[in-house]
């Protein structure tokens, strides 16, 4: 008989790790995205976390449940992580009700980060919409840091908003503005009074923009009416299906690829996602 | 098993001190007992007489492994606790039929790959599954069908054989092959008789079941995504679930909070995707809205996307979906060429 004590060999993927709320920022002007900057409580747990821009992670509240939510911080920021978090039902509510101290869980990460080995080399378009810019904040960060810089050519970032109050990361996209390593582009729905940026939707600006497809490669998130509208200006602008990816997002539970909850076709959102090149989106039902 | 010298054999009326001495190592013994008309599975007692005489067991014993209901961790105000109610226990499965056991090896396929389910991988490390080959097949049995057999041994730790008066006892790995050399002194070799014995049952029982040519059936769903294929079950089905909690190979479950005042517990059920709910996101889109969209992801996950995914199809025939449906949806016609 094998005398094995399986406990002790595996760690437990279906236990958060502990962290503690650090410091909370509203984001906008509807109160309603607001992120998240954690610490890990113990060490070890932070060095196990190795993640890169694309992955995403259970935020864990027990009581309430867990959601699964993009990384906004980049791996190069060190010491915390970040999730901007829309309310929306239970879970998201506790958090956005929640104080700055406490303790809550992450488990993580999750799913395929950006094809950060294929974006080596080439011009990397930035295409977003709403709050789900969270990833591709990410991203940004990862490619501007000093260390990594020179590994990616021309950066064009496209990012769109209802309104200016719905703008997230006020700050640094100021700073991005200022940055000539990276060429952005900030548009708004409808702007007010005070707004002098950009008016228009993202595949207008992006159409407008017309960021050349030689040699890149464009990262995509937002609504589906926004990404419906947005292929087919990239692929006017001659990016091949495989040069077009997004991420997706599905129901999910375990996010290990075991609960079955996530699935499009046969491909599991969690665990193969939720990064898809266009490509393979134009191969899957469109049960998404 | 090939090799006809590792098969035991074991008089029938040693198969009490059998199960009395499995009970006495300190195993678990879960084997058959009639609640009503129907066989289930149950923990027995080690001096309970055994038979294996009925068709199968009403559940499947997936439940042993994914519990209807499993506590993954306790909490007490926001805290984790832990849990010192884990049980280890060692336990042996007598008397599943080898299609539940081959759909325990497609759990595995699931639960075990990387990262692992620690709490499947501890109950299927703790467990030893004696199988009993089929000899009545009931009218809604197809394993031979979906890659199975009366007598196939995926899942099987030990292939046990009714053979009137003696059982035939057949080791399929490592696991099962050390069980019964602690217990060798209740057996004695097979006989070429009895092995041959064996033959004929399973050849009379594979000869009852109607079977269809499932080849290439994975390709041919998915040509039939969009197709008329599903109108009719879909038309029909109550989306009740029955048939996923039912099915040995069903899988999905739900992560849910309990909390009565402090304490609380992470509890996942088993979870249908036969239920609108089960895809429904928080800002009330659903990505498969109608029964049509449930019907077929059920029939294309087993039939398609376990075959792009695992290569092996998702159903082991063994007809339970097909018995209990309350509203008559036979699979086998969704799925015959
Ligand atoms: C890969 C991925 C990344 C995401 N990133 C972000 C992000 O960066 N910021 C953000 O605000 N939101 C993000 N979401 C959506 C977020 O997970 C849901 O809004 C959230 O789970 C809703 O939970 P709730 O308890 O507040 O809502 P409720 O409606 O009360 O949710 C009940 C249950 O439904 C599940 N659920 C409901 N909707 C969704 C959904 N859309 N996706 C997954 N599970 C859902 C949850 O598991 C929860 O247990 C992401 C989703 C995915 C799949
Ligand atoms: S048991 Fe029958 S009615 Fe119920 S969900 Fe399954 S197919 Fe539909
Ligand atoms: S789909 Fe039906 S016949 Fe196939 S294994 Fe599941 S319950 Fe049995
Ligand atoms: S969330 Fe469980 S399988 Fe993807």
């Amino acid at each position: 008989m094998k005398t094995e004590n399986p406990q002790s060999t595996i760690r437990n993927p279906y236990i958060p790790y502990p962290v503690r709320i650090d410091k909370i920022t509203i984001e906008n002007a509807d109160r309603d995205l607001k992120t998240l900057k954690l610490v890990f409580l113990n060490k070890e747990d932070e060095e196990s976390f190795q993640y890169l821009p694309g992955q995403f992670a259970e935020l864990s509240v027990f009581g309430k449940g867990e959601s699964p939510i993009g990384i906004a911080s980049s791996p190069t920021e060190q010491g915390f992580l970040l999730f901007t978090v829309k309310r929306v039902g239970v879970l998201t509510s506790d958090l956005h009700d929640s104080e700055e101290g406490r303790i809550i869980g992450v488990r993580g990460p999750l799913g395929k980060p950006y094809p950060l080995d294929v974006m080596e080399g080439k011009n990397v378009v930035i295409v977003g919409g709403g709050f789900a810019f969270t990833t591709l904040r990410s991203t940004i960060r990862y490619i501007l840091a000093p260390q990594n810089r020179s590994r990616f050519e021309k950066v064009t970032c496209i990012y769109g908003a209802r309104s200016p109050g719905e703008l997230m990361y006020k700050e640094e996209l100021k700073e991005w503005e200022a940055n000539p390593d990276i060429d952005m582009h900030i548009t708004v729905d409808k702007g007010d009074e005070s707004w002098t940026g950009r008016e228009g939707f993202v595949p207008t600006v992006l159409k407008q923009v017309a960021p050349s497809a030689d040699n890149a490669i464009a990262l995509v998130c937002g609504p589906p009416i926004m990404l419906k509208f947005t292929f087919p200006v990239l692929l006017e602008l001659d990016f091949a299906p495989e040069m077009i990816v997004v991420s997706l997002e599905m129901r999910m539970k375990c996010g290990i690829g075991k609960c079955g909850r996530c699935n499009i076709g046969n491909t599991y959102v969690c665990k193969d996602g939720p990064v898809y090149t266009y490509r393979q989106l134009q191969s899957l039902p469109a049960e998404y | 098993m090939a090799e006809t010298i590792t098969a035991r054999a074991m008089e029938k009326k040693k198969f009490a001190d059998f199960t009395r001495a499995i009970v006495d190592n300190g195993y678990q013994l879960y084997g058959p007992a009639i609640e009503g008309r129907e066989a289930i599975i149950a923990q027995i007692a080690e001096q309970a007489d055994v038979s294996f005489d009925y068709r199968n067991f009403k559940m499947s014993p997936k439940d042993l492994f994914l519990s209807q209901s499993e506590v993954l961790c306790r909490f007490c105000r926001g805290e984790i606790v832990p849990d010192a109610a884990a049980d280890d226990g060692r336990r042996v499965l007598l008397g599943i039929r080898p299609c539940d056991a081959k759909a325990i090896s497609l759990m595995d396929k699931v639960f075990l790959q990387e990262p692992a389910d620690s709490y499947y991988k501890r109950k299927r490390d703790n467990t030893v599954v004696i199988s009993a080959v089929c000899s009545s097949p009931e009218d809604t049995c197809f394993c031979t069908s979906v890659g199975g057999s009366p007598a196939s041994t995926e899942g099987s730790d030990i292939l046990l054989t009714d053979l009137g008066e003696s059982y035939l006892l057949e080791p399929v790995t490592p696991k099962g092959e050390d069980f019964l050399n602690r217990f060798s002194s209740l057996t004695r070799n097979a006989s070429k008789n009895e092995v041959r014995e064996k033959e004929r049952i399973v050849e009379e029982a594979a000869s009852r079941m109607q079977k269809m040519d499932l080849e290439g059936i994975a390709e041919r769903f998915a040509k039939a995504f969009e197709s008329d294929l599903w109108d009719t079950p879909s038309q029909r089905c109550l989306g009740c679930g029955i048939c996923t909690y039912f099915c040995p190979t069903c899988h999905c479950f739900d992560v849910t909070d309990e909390t009565l005042h402090e304490n609380g517990r992470r509890l996942r059920t088993w979870d249908s995707c036969m239920y609108s709910l089960f895809t429904l996101h928080a800002s009330g889109h659903n990505p498969r809205p109608s029964q049509r969209e449930r019907t077929r992801q059920r029939f294309m996950h087993k039939f398609s996307y376990s075959v792009d995914n695992y290569g092996e199809l998702f159903c082991v025939g063994c007809g339970r979906c097909i018995k209990h449906c309350p509203v008559n949806i036979d699979l086998r016609e969704v799925i015959a060429p």
